[in-house]
């Protein structure tokens, strides 16, 4: 757990950033713009950027939210039921190697190209990750448990909560940990083509207008918040899962 | 079989159902039958498969060159330790990026060009393919290590005949996971930048509201991503057979 200092890591993206900066101030060429330029653009936009960024971060949490408050409960279902799970999965198998990228044009012609629109194709993207290791997750679960769960007379509901959410936890977190990163994937790819607002949008408008050095500031927005992102994912798993590591470690 | 069977069938009458109903408009969500029939006369004519054509082929190409340099990056990595260590950084950032996002800026670096698409997709399944990869090469039993010392193999000759055999899982599963978003990638630059393609169509007929063809081109797109996954699957029992069958999840993968 502890967190050694990556020394070279840390000096080659400093001589990757230098080497960026030296060929970008040689070729002098504003389709080339220098590390610097990029961070100029990124602190003069900063006004713009942190409205879109608040936009598509808002986007993608509402949308996998929602995803979540559904998936989540009905993969539980699906996986103790077992009659329901044999039903629903093949349909499930059938939908998934569509890229949720595709489901775009259907959400634009349902819900035009406002929030609802962008939103419904986070939740639609973000549900397959949660959904399936859900409903993979309770369906392995040691046979044990759901008899000591009978001989402790839980009913259905109890036992769903009690007992098969958080014994199936750890596999549905790290399907979890999938959906979040895809939920700022579709944002973004969603207001990339929906333009109206938020860094996608931001990127697109960019790109049409040559400002190459802010097309490049909102990718290294983008990057720093994914990473952010990804950091507090980590810390709250760790939290939460704090007890499954231990019991594994006692065993 | 006769349940997912019937798990499909009843999703279709659904889908009849609902498009018949009139509870959503006919003209934005065609009934099965309908799209059947568009996705038949878009297949038969002499357009369409060729565009099917371009975009496999983007598609195999981008995760062909991204499992070349994964590989080829993620054994030098696992070589040399210090590589990995400085790569460390930079693939964190990297990797994180949302594939779609570095379209703008491929733009202006390659043109619209094969050049643009190959270069998207490539860089979406790089990172999965060398995530694993360089993992499995990190983790390596000591075992092996001190038994390939005894028989006096080279640091070369370890990495390459007992270190990159016993990854081989990981390295496949990495592949996987490179190959749907591959599919992804593509889909996702041929919508933002394409003239040609299944991501392109699919754009141009949603605007043009031919939501029959839409959802017929839809079809067509998840039908390839079925068949992309049992070829990959296909091809990646043939490298790790050995492995599946000592573990005995040759059924479940």
């Amino acid at each position: 757990m502890t967190r050694h200092l990556n020394l070279p890591g840390l000096l080659f993206l400093v001589a990757l950033a230098i080497a960026w900066q030296v060929a970008a101030t040689i070729v002098a060429s504003p389709t080339f713009p220098g590390l610097l330029a990029v961070v100029g653009a990124l602190s003069t936009d900063r006004g713009t950027l942190l409205l879109e960024l608040g936009h598509t971060l808002l986007r993608a949490a509402s949308g996998f939210a929602i995803a979540l408050a559904i998936m989540l409960p009905l993969g539980i279902l699906l996986g103790r039921v077992r009659a329901l799970g044999d039903l629903v999965e093949p349909v499930i198998e059938l939908v998934r190697p569509l890229p949720p990228v595709a489901v775009v044009p259907v959400s634009m012609i349902f819900l035009g190209i406002g929030d609802a629109a962008k939103i419904a194709v986070v939740v639609y993207g973000a549900s397959f990750p949660i959904l399936i290791n859900t409903i993979d997750a309770v369906r392995s679960l040691d046979p044990m448990l759901s008899h000591v769960t009978r001989s402790l007379r839980l009913t259905r509901l109890e036992r769903m909560r009690l007992v098969d959410l958080p014994a199936a936890l750890p596999r549905i977190v790290s399907g979890i940990r999938l959906s979040i990163a895809l939920s700022l994937l579709l944002a973004v790819v969603a207001e990339m083509l929906l333009s109206t607002d938020g860094l996608g949008a931001f990127l697109m408008r960019a790109q049409e207008s040559f400002r190459i050095a802010q097309v490049l500031a909102a990718l290294l927005l983008i990057a720093l918040v994914a990473l952010l992102i990804n950091l507090c994912t980590h810390a709250i798993e760790r939290r939460a899962l704090a007890w499954h590591q231990s019991i594994r470690a006692v065993r | 079989m006769t349940k997912r069977l019937a798990g499909i069938v009843l999703a279709l009458l659904a889908w009849a159902g609902l498009a018949r109903s009139g509870l959503v408009p006919a003209e934005y969500f065609p009934p099965p039958l309908t799209v059947a029939a568009a996705g038949w006369a878009l297949l038969v004519s002499s357009d369409f498969p060729a565009q099917i054509a371009t975009t496999c082929l983007r598609m195999i190409a981008g995760l062909l060159i991204a499992t070349g340099l994964g590989l080829a990056v993620a054994i030098m990595t696992g070589r040399y330790q210090l590589l990995y260590r400085m790569l460390e950084p930079v693939v964190g950032m990297l990797r994180v990026l949302p594939p779609p996002a570095i379209v703008p800026i491929s733009i202006f670096a390659f043109g619209i060009g094969p050049g643009l698409f190959l270069f998207i997709i490539a860089f979406a399944s790089f990172w999965p393919i060398y995530m694993n990869a360089a993992n499995a090469l990190q983790a390596s039993e000591p075992v092996q290590l001190l038994t390939g010392r005894s028989l006096g193999y080279s640091r070369w000759e370890i990495l390459l005949r007992l270190r990159l055999p016993a990854a081989l899982p990981e390295i496949v599963t990495g592949i996987r996971v490179g190959a749907g978003i591959a599919l992804l990638a593509t889909v996702a630059a041929e919508m933002l930048a394409g003239q040609s393609g299944l991501g392109f169509l699919l754009y141009d007929a949603a605007f043009t509201l031919r939501t029959a063809d839409m959802f017929a081109i839809m079809v067509v797109i998840g039908v390839l991503g079925l068949l992309f996954n049992a070829l990959v699957r296909q091809a990646s029992r043939l490298v790790i057979g050995w492995h599946l069958a000592m573990t005995a999840l040759g059924g479940s993968a």
